[in-house]
């Protein structure tokens, strides 16, 4: 398909192209309970071709960019119409001149996975795990996915490369006196034994339990929250965001490499570093769409912006020769044990409804679906209320735990501790 | 305006996609397939930079679903040339499959039984859709964007502009359908920085209509910008429970998230939503209409048969305070043993289909939104739409919002809080809806996840609404 396109490219007088083929396997199954509802089966190729026409002017050198989808079944004239399309169009949009990546190789052969045995371990672990008195399964949802991506551009750049991903999407019944919750959990992961995706189940069936014997929060001011869920990852997506070459070429970021977010002594300092490869991540992908490698790349360091990070385009209006995209990050840990931060009376959430971070403007919070309220004697459940916080001031005091944990594409500190925070509840 | 073409590739594939069915039913005892042709452009200009791309959205491909010893099973692909190899192809995969699983007990589901239908169904759109002047599109975008970029503190301005045609075909043995509509969408987004803060602020419109919906910006503009610059160094609201006016747009994420997730009737089938026992009952003041369609208003989840291949209409969820009807996909609905309601539909052809939300709104009362400011005491009118949380087991219910305008004595005082989140219970929050006003605005720009995903296309809105509920 793609020596076709690229045929028909050849001879249609574009200053560049780029092409890349997706091919898609997915193996799906869907169960109620522990019922098969149905199974599915998804066999795919996508080809996006970028079509880049280069215009001179007196006010210098311009591109314009236009894309679309070239569908298998399409024929040659259909993909030439299509192609001078795209031509016309990307004359219509063009802005300042900038470069493809330039001759970077890569080359893997296709691999096809025993998607058939994935999603089979996935399920018998399902179908191992017994409901307990209280919980039990109400319903899951297994993907298990391969890719190969291959890209080709004009300027010599050809890679390919396979990856895999699995999800499980699971929801579970907590009963207690006659009172039914349920909480909702999604697994991204690849490579991960029966026992591991077990022992991940049996802690969401410990959480169920506890937000069904849980009391609703307290309206509490400037209370001491340690954050210890699996969202801890969204707060340190902020820092990403701060420093993507989009975001800070559109405007959504005004941070500069060298600036300071943490300019307090009362606070650990935030060490944040891109990882090339992360064991056991789903998000191993070893070069982005338009072609750059994924490197090994430090972000954030003790609390200063270091690096930049996104896509070619935006990368080169900011004048920045080499980029990278981030797919698996690595947090350095904290100053606190989590057993030291829990000496004196915390809040610790560690569900919210949908915890929301919004790294414009900095705000993030949610309704807390469960939590542990300590007040210097015993721990309690709580759930409901919300919390609202706003990153500029919680950076100038946070801390975080020495012990770290892995959420499929990052190793974040365990514990987040935020001070004099208000939290919304029951009055 | 035009009635919209049908496709061309899919009127093409018609033939093999019958044989392809053909040869199916012989080895099951259902078979359908529903092949979609979606195309369209996106238009992008931000404060450098300008684009024309594809849609997002755009697919073109095949699912075929199967019936089988007592369950169902889906192939989608994109790929058509030999229709026995494919025939063969998907039998094989589907065997496999469900050798692997076989020690799974099945989830009884009966087989559907669908009456015979065959019909074209085409939605006027402008004649633009298929000669897009594309000069002219971005000309008007720029002219937008240039308004936003020449106001104080403004950092960047995007205008995204989209036209959508959807085309799909369903055949079964007993069904062949074929529909074509479009559906256009502006947003904008202005990023402001004043020492060192950022806000920001998103404004738009969707609907059948074409480029013109460009031109209606302007004035939104004006508004969101006296909004969003207010919103600099802004105080958080103080937590409790207030009157609340809620806009169209923030009473369209509460609709939502409300009874909409709450009623998607699949999750009758798992247990999960607490609606199921509660059908029949007033739960909600008796000024409170409800509906959910692709049928009966024209707007981005409007269509005419679903992706099963069911009819569409107009559902009313909650009719004068009283929880009447859920909202059903087919497989739903043959295991509870009800009619489906046409809200069965897929992310992509490469996706399952889930009972999904089409365009979801508050019905309309009398009441002027002077009225229901003039009857807060102290309270707060919330606008700027972020995101929706449900919870329909509980009918728990978090919507995160931009701002709250402060009212006071029955005038707006001009002060403005942020970020605002929302929670509450659901039917005391519809139970406190005091007063609705006249006139419904939708909103389609957003996508509805199941979860955390399978995202779809919806609209929803509804009149001003007064109620009382808790802020953060």
């Amino acid at each position: 398909m793609l020596d076709r396109i690229i045929n028909i490219l050849q001879q249609a007088e574009v200053s560049d192209y780029r092409l890349m083929e997706l091919t898609t396997v997915s193996h799906q199954a869907f169960f109620v309970r522990q019922k098969l509802d149905q199974h599915r089966i998804s066999d795919t190729v996508h080809v996006t071709l970028d079509v880049y026409m280069d215009k001179e002017t007196e006010n210098g050198r311009f591109r314009g960019k236009a894309s679309c989808e070239v569908h298998p079944n399409e024929t040659d004239k259909q993909i030439r119409a299509k192609i001078e399309k795209l031509k016309f169009n990307a004359l219509l949009a063009v802005n300042p001149y900038y470069q493809l990546v330039k001759d970077e190789k890569y080359r893997e052969e296709r691999v096809r996975h025993d998607l058939y045995g994935a999603l089979k371990t996935v399920v018998d672990a399902m179908h191992g795990i017994q409901d307990t008195e209280s919980e039990k399964i109400n319903s899951y949802e297994v993907f298990v996915n391969e890719y190969y991506y291959h890209i080709i551009n004009s300027q010599g750049t050809d890679i390919s490369f396979n990856t895999m991903d699995e999800q499980l999407e699971v929801v579970i019944n907590s009963i207690n006196e006659g009172h039914e919750i349920e909480l909702y959990h999604v697994i991204d992961f690849v490579e991960r034994t029966a026992e591991e995706i077990t022992s991940e189940i049996m802690e969401v069936f410990r959480h169920a339990r506890e937000r069904n014997r849980a009391v609703p929060t307290k309206k509490m001011d400037n209370v001491r929250v340690l954050l210890s869920g699996d969202f801890n990852d969204r707060f340190f997506d902020y820092f990403l965001t701060r420093t993507n070459t989009q975001a800070v070429f559109l405007g959504y970021s005004s941070n500069k490499i060298g600036d300071n977010c943490q300019e307090s002594d009362q606070c650990d300092k935030i060490t944040l570093r891109a990882a090339a490869h992360l064991d056991k991540s789903s998000r191993n992908l070893p070069y982005s769409k338009d072609g750059n490698k994924a490197q090994d790349l430090t972000i954030v360091e003790n609390g200063v912006y270091q690096n930049y990070w996104g896509d070619q385009i935006t990368a080169c209006y900011l004048g920045l020769e080499n980029v990278s995209p981030v797919y698996n990050f690595i947090v350095e840990p904290g100053s606190r044990f989590v057993e030291e931060m829990k000496k004196e009376p915390y809040l610790e959430l560690v569900q919210f409804s949908d915890f929301m971070m919004d790294p414009i403007v900095g705000n993030f919070g949610g309704e807390i679906r469960l939590g542990y309220y300590f007040d210097g004697n015993t721990v309690v459940p709580v759930t409901g209320g919300s919390i609202t916080c706003n990153m500029n001031a919680v950076l100038k005091h946070v801390y975080f735990s020495k012990e770290t944990r892995q959420l499929n594409n990052c190793i974040v500190p365990a514990t987040i501790e935020l001070f004099d925070v208000n939290v919304s509840g029951e009055q | 305006m035009i009635n919209a073409r049908q496709s061309e590739y899919l009127l093409g594939c018609k033939e093999k996609l019958e044989q392809l069915v053909d040869i199916l039913k012989n080895e099951y005892d259902y078979v359908s397939v529903l092949a979609t042709d979606v195309s369209g452009l996106s238009y992008a200009v931000n404060r450098k930079t300008s684009s024309i791309n594809e849609f997002r959205d755009s697919e073109r491909g095949f699912v075929v679903r199967v019936y089988c010893n007592g369950g169902y099973s889906e192939y989608s692909f994109n790929r058509l040339d030999d229709v026995s190899e494919t025939a063969q192809q998907i039998i094989t995969a589907l065997n496999a499959q469900s050798s692997v699983l076989e020690s799974s007990a099945k989830l009884k589901t009966p087989l559907l039984e669908e009456e015979e239908a065959e019909g074209e169904f085409a939605g006027e759109v402008s004649e633009e859709f298929y000669r897009p002047d594309n000069e002219k599109i971005l000309a008007k975008m720029k002219r937008l964007r240039d308004n936003g970029m020449a106001r104080e503190y403004v950092v960047n301005c995007s205008v995204n502009y989209s036209m959508q045609l959807v085309n799909k075909m369903f055949i079964s043995p007993s069904r062949n359908l074929i529909q074509a509509w479009g559906v256009s969408y502006v947003s904008c987004v202005m990023v402001l920085n004043k020492d060192g803060d950022t806000q920001f602020t998103n404004f738009g419109d969707t609907g059948w209509q074409g480029s013109e919906i460009i031109d209606k910006q302007a004035d939104k503009m004006d508004q969101a910008y006296e909004d969003v610059v207010k919103m600099f160094n802004a105080p958080n609201i103080t937590p409790g429970e207030y009157e609340v006016i809620c806009t169209p747009a923030a009473a369209g994420l509460i609709a939502h998230e409300a009874f909409g997730h709450g009623v998607e009737m699949d999750m009758f089938v798992k247990n999960r939503a607490i609606a199921k026992q509660h059908m029949g009952e007033k739960l909600a003041s008796t000024i409170t209409n409800m509906y959910d369609g692709a049928q009966g208003v024209r707007q981005t989840a409007s269509y005419f048969f679903d992706d099963e291949g069911t009819l569409a209409q107009k559902t009313q969820i909650i009719d004068k305070g009283y929880l009447v009807s859920g909202i059903c996909d087919a497989l739903s609905a043959a295991r509870l043993g009800v009619r489906p309601t046409g809200n069965g539909r897929r992310e992509s052809f490469e996706r399952k289909v889930y009972t999904r939300m089409t365009n979801t709104y508050f019905g309309t009362q009398a009441n002027s939104l002077e009225e229901m400011i003039k009857s807060v005491k102290y309270g707060f009118l919330v606008d700027g739409v972020d995101s929706g949380m449900e919870d329909p087991k509980h009918w728990g219910i978090q919507c995160i919002l931009s701002r709250a305008k402060e009212i006071r004595n029955g005038r707006l005082t001009g002060k403005i809080f942020t970020p605002v989140v929302l929670t509450g219970y659901v039917p005391d929050l519809l139970s406190n809806i005091s007063m609705v006003g006249t006139d419904i605005e939708l909103d389609g720009n957003g996508h509805c996840g199941k979860g955390y995903k399978e995202w779809v296309i919806v609209s929803d809105g509804g009149p001003y609404l007064k109620t009382k509920v808790r802020l953060g």
